[in-house]
Order: C-alpha cells, then structure tokens, then sequence
C-alpha cells in the first residue's frame, strides 16, 4: 500500500478538490452523509467491530466511510454477520476469522484516513430476509455517497485479497533493442516494455464478470480497483493507474462496456435512458450470478438511481415508458440448466421479462432493425412502429424493495395475435437433462409463410415438443421500408388459467407479414 | 537450457539481402532463441497479415529464460503476466503448453475488440490458455535507444485523456 500511497492521495484530492460531477453536486448527495445501517468501525486497528449508527450519538453519524466491491467466492466458508452472531459482531470481529481481502481494506481505508468501511457480509443481517432486502434496496445510497469505493478486483475469493504478488515486475524489465542490416540500412526497434491494460485487467478481471459488481461499479462515486498487478482509479472525471496516474487516453476505454453507462448519471428523460438501459442488460445478462432470485435484487440499486432521475416505472427489470422494447428480447446463451428444463427453476419475474431467464440475451432496437433490413434507404425512408398498445401494467413486489424482487407480474395489453407455423429443423431432445444444443430451438417456419426468400425463425426460449405445429404469436413492433417489412412478435402459450391469458416462450423475427388493422386486435393478458 | 550470451556483437544472416545485428553492452543478455528470432520480429512490420513468430515454445520456456536473464524473454513475459487478470490466470498460463507467439498489430486492429485499444501500431504478444487467449500490446519506437528504463510517450498518450471527461 505504501508504494501507491502517494498515487492514491493525489487522485483523492484531485478528485474532492476540483471534480464537479463526483462531488457534492455530482452523484454524491453530500460529502457528509449519513452512514449506512451498520458499518465496520476501524478505530481500533486489533478489534475492529459492527457499529450501529442508529444507536451513536448524532454527531457521530455524519462521517466518511468507504465499501468494498468484492467476490465472495464459491463454496467458501464466508463470515457474515447473522442474527445470532449480532451482539458478537458489535463487541467486536474475532481477527482470526476475517478474511484477507477484509483485512486489506481495512488497511487501505486506514491509509485513506477513513474510519468505517461498509461490508455487504457484515453490514447486512445475512439469514434476515427481510434486513437482507432492506438494506440491498439501499445499495443506490451505499455506494454513491462512500468517500471511495475499495474494489478487489483480482481476488476470486474473499481469501485472496486486494494486494496480489506482482509477478510481473518480478524481474527487472527494461526496452529491448534489435537491430536489422538490409541492403546496407540499418534499421532499429526498441520494444517497450507493456503495461498492465484497463483491458486486461479491469474489464475481464473475476470481479467485473460478477453481476453485482456492475451496480456497485456504476453507483460509485469514486473507486479504486486493486488489480492483479497495477491499481487503476475511476471517478466520474477521471480513470488512470500507478501506470498512466494522469489518466488513461480515452481510445484505450473504448473496450469498456461499461463506460456508456455513466451516461445514465447525465440523463434526465426517459427516452434518453431507453437504449442505454437495454444495452446495460444485454451486458448484465452475461455476467455470473450465484442466486437466480438476485436477478432484480443485483440491480435494484441503478434502477432507483435512473427511476428518481426520469420519473419512469421500473416494472421487473423494465421501463413502462419503453416497455414495448423491452419485450422484443431474445436468448443467446448457450447452456441450459437442468432446473429450467424441468421448470425447477424458482420464479424471479413474469415470463415477458428478461429476468425470468438466467441466460445472456439480446434485444432488438429499432437500431437493430434498420441494420437488418439493410441500407439501401436513408432512416427517413423507413417506418418504426409499435403494433401493440400497453393497458395496464401491474407488479407485485416479493418485498420492500421497489425495483427488487417479484412475486408476479402481468401486462394487459392489446394487440393482433396470429398463428405461426413451423417446422423443426432438428430434433428437439424434449426430456433431456442438461446441455442442449441452442440451434435445436430455432425453429424455421413453414415455405408458404416465408417471404422474399427471406430466413424466419422461432427462437423458443425453452425446449418444446417437436410435434407442435404451431404456435400464437403476438405482434409487437415492425419496421418498414419501401420494399419490405420486418416485424418483432412474442411467441406464445395460453397459460390455460384463464382466457386470453398467455406466458411469453420466445421470439420471432419474421419477413413480409401483411399489415393488420385496428379490428384485427384483441385484449389479453401476459404473466 | 538455452544458453545466453553477453558478446558485444552478433550478427545473424536472415534472407540473402538482411543482416540482423544485436549490439550488447554487459547488462544485456539475450537468449539464443531470442537472437535467432530478432531479424523475424523486426521483418514482422513488413510482412504479410498473420505473420508470426514463436518465441517461446511455452510460456513455461518462456519464464525459464527470463529467468536467467534474457531481456526480451523478460519483456514480453511481463507482457502476458499483465494480459492475465487473475493469480488463477496466471497459474493457467505457467501450466499451459501452448506455444508463445509475437505478431504485429497495425493500429486499427483494435476495432476488432480483441487487444486493449490503441492508435499506433504494436506487436502483439499472445498465449491460449483455453478458454482464454491471452495477449497484450508490446509498444515499439524506431531509433536509437531510450536508456532502456522509463518508455517514451506513445501517441496514444498525446491523444485527448480520459481526464475532464463527460460521458
């Protein structure tokens, strides 16, 4: 820690001194805010213990703390702090049991002058559901209003932690000089030596492929990311390392997916949210997750932020104003898990939501579509429109988080539903257990509906039985140009509980389909 | 064993017209591999898309000779220690038997998304470690020698940084 404590110290103060958008009026409410339900308290450096900020004195309230963003790791014994272990953890934290990555942040919030740290393991009352998602709703808060948010980035586990062996400077590295004679001219290069990559060890670091990290990220006011070899900085303003501590040139970040998402922290509207939040998903939805229930939980937190920014309603994982949209979605993961096959899988959103898979999808924008149906016509020439109209939308929460878990959902909507008939380009292991080939799902509708020659498919979101013929499809947006027409539907199945009552079951993308009018349509439910 | 050299001067015969010379103080040591690739790595800049060269037959081999002091075996070893994001990683890499590869990189390369972004061209070092290939950029300048210790700036350094930034 020494060896970058000066790096630290003047990204820091850059940062407080003469930030305008990671300061008080940037995402930080106030530099002074109050601290989280429970923190660590750093006072004494061999006891650290949980103090109860409802129960200090008033003044003792307001002060600076940090949080630490971190992989708990698999199949490790993890200390947490639990309803029976409480009083214990207030008393103090049994040293010989915190983990390493623990007992380095408490390192680096000492060297950062900070008393309390903010631990999810310890902070929240693990084996009390009802703490659990009260304070998880309040990760929005946590994260933006810490002094500085601790990431251990390379530490796959929280034994392993935020200081890693730097092996690559091991051994004296200098530039290497070849020298080539041809034809008479002498030609020289230099190799430099290279430097740990934002890249490299950021982005494809085990704590930014964990789904909760992206929240944590984003929410941060100002982080400092201990990785294998190098620490990096990121604030609002500014990302550098020990390497590049000035900043990091912008073209190198390109490769970050993350980057755009700051621009939710500038948007006020609606319409400016929209695509951000669907590409925001898409790259949510590839990253690990140990809980399928934290699906909605995981992102709560950025859904507060961007609901009390544009005034939308969050509903499971969407937005009312773009819900349209947000239905069109598709799978792209390749494996599926014995329990969604099985319909073992527990409930963790309405079937029309992204978040009742557990697999990475996509989403198909109007952007999407333009590139599909090709450039031959200027955007102008082209004809973007909605085939449904959304009546009623209705959420009921698992819990007293608003933008956490469900219980059900459904959306009423009308629209124009039609069959699709298919036929199975391969046979559908229906019954097997484990690993199917995701190609055994497209299913490539029939000739005769086919058109201009047109590919048509089916992208059934779990395996069907072969023999079914056809299935409802709904038509829930199309695009068109002066030769063609591309249209979104949402392939169905009548839940049989109720009429006109259907749970989504894939995607189709079809050519050609002729228009339909208002009389064509209908009223129904999907859960 | 690969053995290592600290002569002043070596020369190595490439292609009819190229002659491939290493000047070394006492400071500089470079394996025998390494001198016999040099002229290779150096006619990367001109050949063809996907020339390569293998340095090292694994990155094992690799540490090994960095290990007793080859330079560039040192350079581009820190290279792929940084291109892993993980000690899990690093220990894949150190196990694998995949061979150690240099390539050049013109600077547009990087739209493929595949190397950390860059506007100057590079070499590239590369491994595969299933399910993961691990590269980096090796920067390179032209010209006589930069004392050897601190890089000069690349270009992407004179480029507009991250700092001040609205995004």
């Amino acid at each position: 820690m020494q060896a970058i404590q000066s790096f630290v110290a003047g990204w820091i103060s850059t940062c407080r001194d003469s930030h305008a958008d990671c300061g008080p009026r940037g995402i930080r409410s106030d530099a002074g805010s109050t601290l989280p339900t429970r923190v660590i308290d750093l006072e004494s450096s061999d006891k650290p213990r949980l103090f109860i900020t409802k129960e200090a004195p008033t003044d003792l309230r307001s002060q600076p703390y940090t949080a630490l963003s971190h992989c708990w790791g698999a199949g490790a014994q993890h200390l947490t702090t639990t309803q029976a272990n409480l009083e214990q953890m207030v008393r103090g934290i049994p040293m010989e049991e915190i983990p390493q990555t623990y007992l380095d942040a408490f390192e680096v919030n000492r060297s950062l002058g900070v008393r309390y740290i903010w631990i999810d393991a310890l902070c929240i009352i693990q084996d009390d559901r009802y703490d659990w998602q009260f304070e998880s709703a309040k990760m929005c808060d946590i994260y933006r209003d810490a002094y500085c948010t601790i990431a251990a980035n390379a530490a796959q586990s929280n034994g392993q932690g935020c200081f890693m062996e730097k092996h690559g400077l091991s051994l004296p590295t200098n530039s290497c000089r070849l020298v080539a004679e041809e034809n008479g001219h002498r030609s020289t290069v230099v190799l430099l030596p290279p430097r740990p990559s934002w890249k490299n060890q950021i982005l494809s670091s085990p704590l930014n492929n964990r789904a909760w990290v992206l929240q944590e990220r984003l929410l941060s006011s100002r982080i400092l990311h201990f990785a294998k070899d190098a620490v990096f900085w990121e604030c609002s303003e500014l990302k550098s390392s020990q390497f590049e501590p000035n900043g990091i040139p912008d073209v190198k970040l390109l490769a970050d997916p993350v980057s755009y998402t700051y621009a939710f922290r500038n948007l006020t509207s609606a319409e400016c949210v929209r695509s951000a939040w669907l590409q925001l998903v898409q790259h949510y939805t590839k990253l690990g997750i140990t809980k399928v229930e934290d699906r909605l939980p995981a992102l709560s937190g950025l859904a507060k932020m961007i609901q009390a920014k544009t005034g939308d309603t969050y509903v499971a994982g969407l937005w009312k104003s773009s819900l349209v949209e947000g239905l069109t979605w598709a799978l792209s993961g390749k494996d599926f898990k014995s329990e969604e096959l099985h319909n073992e899988r527990p409930y963790t959103a309405p079937s029309w939501s992204w978040a009742s898979t557990d697999r990475d999808l996509g989403f198909l924008t109007e952007t999407d579509m333009n590139k599909l149906i090709g450039s031959a016509e200027s955007a102008a020439d082209r004809d973007w429109r909605f085939d449904v109209e959304i009546l009623n939308v209705n959420i009921q929460l698992a819990g007293p988080d608003p933008t956490g878990q469900v219980l059900e959902g459904s959306i009423t909507l009308s629209g124009h539903i039609q069959n699709l008939p298919v036929v199975t380009t391969r046979s559908l292991p229906v019954g097997s257990t484990d690993q199917i080939d995701p190609g055994s799902l497209k299913r490539s509708l029939q000739p005769g509906v086919e058109a201009q020659g047109s590919a048509n498919f089916i992208h059934l979101d779990y395996p069907k039985d072969p023999s079914i013929a056809s299935f409802p499809a709904l038509r829930l947006c199309h695009l068109s140009s002066n030769d063609r027409t591309r249209t979104c539907l949402l392939v169905l199945e009548a839940t049989g509980k109720a009429p006109d009552q259907y749970k989504r079951i894939g995607r189709a993308v079809l050519y050609g389909l002729a228009p339909v009018t208002e009389l064509d349509k209908r009223i129904i439910k999907l859960v | 064993m690969i053995p290592l050299h600290s002569t002043s001067l070596t020369s190595l015969t490439l292609e009819p017209t190229t002659t491939v010379s290493m000047e070394q103080g006492p400071e500089h040591r470079r394996c025998e591999r390494c001198r016999a690739n040099s002229g290779a790595i150096i006619n990367l800049r001109r050949s063809q898309r996907h020339g390569t060269v293998i340095v090292q037959e694994t990155f094992a081999a690799l540490e090994s000779s960095a290990h007793k002091g080859c330079d560039l075996c040192r350079l581009l070893r820190q290279g792929l220690i940084y291109s892993t994001a993980s000690p899990a990683e690093y220990e894949a890499l150190q196990s694998g038997n995949q061979s150690v590869v240099l390539w050049y990189s013109p600077a547009n390369t990087f739209q493929k998304g595949m190397f950390p972004p860059s506007t100057r061209d590079n070499f590239v070092v590369s491994c595969s470690v299933y399910p993961k290939w691990h590269m980096n950029l090796i920067p390179f300048h032209f010209g006589p020698e930069h004392g050897g210790e601190e890089p000069p700036s690349s270009s992407d350094d004179v480029g507009r940084r991250s700092g001040k930034r609205r995004m």
